[in-house]
């Protein structure tokens, strides 16, 4: 009896706060790479992706104009650099405006 | 008339109109958008015609009513058809994305765990291009970081930052999972890694240090 009510105060006091069994989470090193990138290219101010949306128009046609849209557009042109998702939807837009010049 | 005779204006002032004039300009639209996504898309469903298919007819019927419903927000600076393929790619990938992740459960993802993190992949270590040295300064800092994601960072910014930025599970996808728009994402993201960059700031690393333990090019 006093036993069990030892135990049990153990499990209770070693359990996670969610109750649930403590697991380890491993992290790749394309995980970790992916991880120190984004945090050390963070800027104080960056658009978001509804400010680039706004944007991606423009700076896409400028870019298949040659432009040096990293110098038009910094702001635009970093967070394609940081975000996966803008960055495939300028890329798309890019591909069917060039395919139409072609 | 074709694509090429409408100017940005006629466009506009013939989309607005009413009678066969706006059905003629919606028609157009309509191909202008299908044959803009079927060559935009192509490379990411090449191996699914069928869903190609009705992807594109899907998203350009859908496109067509957002363009019209957003028409006066058009400001001119691009051609008005760059303008209306942005809409549709956007509302493609959203489709797209959604499908890909809609087997996947995500709880796992948006549960980190409490514990420490155990270290980089023992598989991953043995990459001859880093020396035994930065593999533990890599540990140092993984072990670093990431005591910080689960001490600094709030449960919604600890949650987000897994599934995205470590797991690489599409923002538009745990965005949804959260209750959140994509774009209050991206923010608060970024307030986190804010936050981890602070850290390793004051910890006395620099920016240039961080891409070096990494092999990381900077840009």
């Amino acid at each position: 009896m006093m036993l069990n009510s030892i135990l049990g105060f153990l499990k209770k006091i070693f359990r996670s706060p969610s109750g649930k069994t403590r697991k380890q989470m491993s992290v790749s090193l394309t995980e970790a790479k992916m991880m120190a990138e984004m945090i050390a290219a963070t800027q104080e101010v960056e658009l978001t992706c509804d400010e680039v949306f706004d944007l991606l128009d423009q700076f896409t046609e400028l870019a298949v104009q040659g432009e040096d849209v990293a110098h038009l557009m910094p702001l635009v042109h970093r967070h394609l650099e940081m975000c996966p998702e803008c960055r495939e939807e300028y890329e798309t837009l890019r591909s069917i405006l060039e395919a139409r010049l072609n | 008339m074709t694509e090429e005779r409408r100017t940005n204006q006629e466009w506009l002032e013939n989309l607005r109109a009413s009678g066969e004039i706006q059905a003629t300009a919606i028609q157009d639209l309509s191909e202008i958008i299908r044959k803009g996504l079927l060559s935009g898309l192509s490379r990411y469903l090449a191996n699914d015609p069928a869903r190609i298919e009705s992807l594109i007819e899907e998203v350009t019927q859908e496109a067509v009513l957002r363009v019209l419903k957003y028409l006066d927000t058009f400001e001119g600076r691009s051609q008005f058809t760059t303008w209306v393929y942005k809409v549709a790619i956007r509302l493609a990938f959203s489709e797209l994305r959604k499908g890909q992740w809609k087997d996947v459960s995500l709880e796992e993802n948006l549960e980190p765990d409490d514990g420490e993190i155990r270290s980089v992949s023992p598989n991953e270590l043995a990459e001859p291009s880093f020396s035994p040295e930065v593999v533990t300064e890599q540990r140092e800092v993984i072990r670093f970081l990431w005591r910080i994601v689960h001490q600094g960072l709030t449960r919604h910014q600890r949650q987000a930052f897994v599934a995205v930025i470590i797991r690489g599970i599409p923002m538009e996808v745990v965005a949804e999972k959260m209750g959140m728009q994509r774009n209050a994402l991206y923010k608060l993201l970024h307030d986190a890694r804010k936050h981890l960059k602070q850290h390793l700031l004051d910890a006395g690393y620099s920016v240039e240090e961080i891409f070096s333990i990494f092999g990381l090019e900077q840009k």
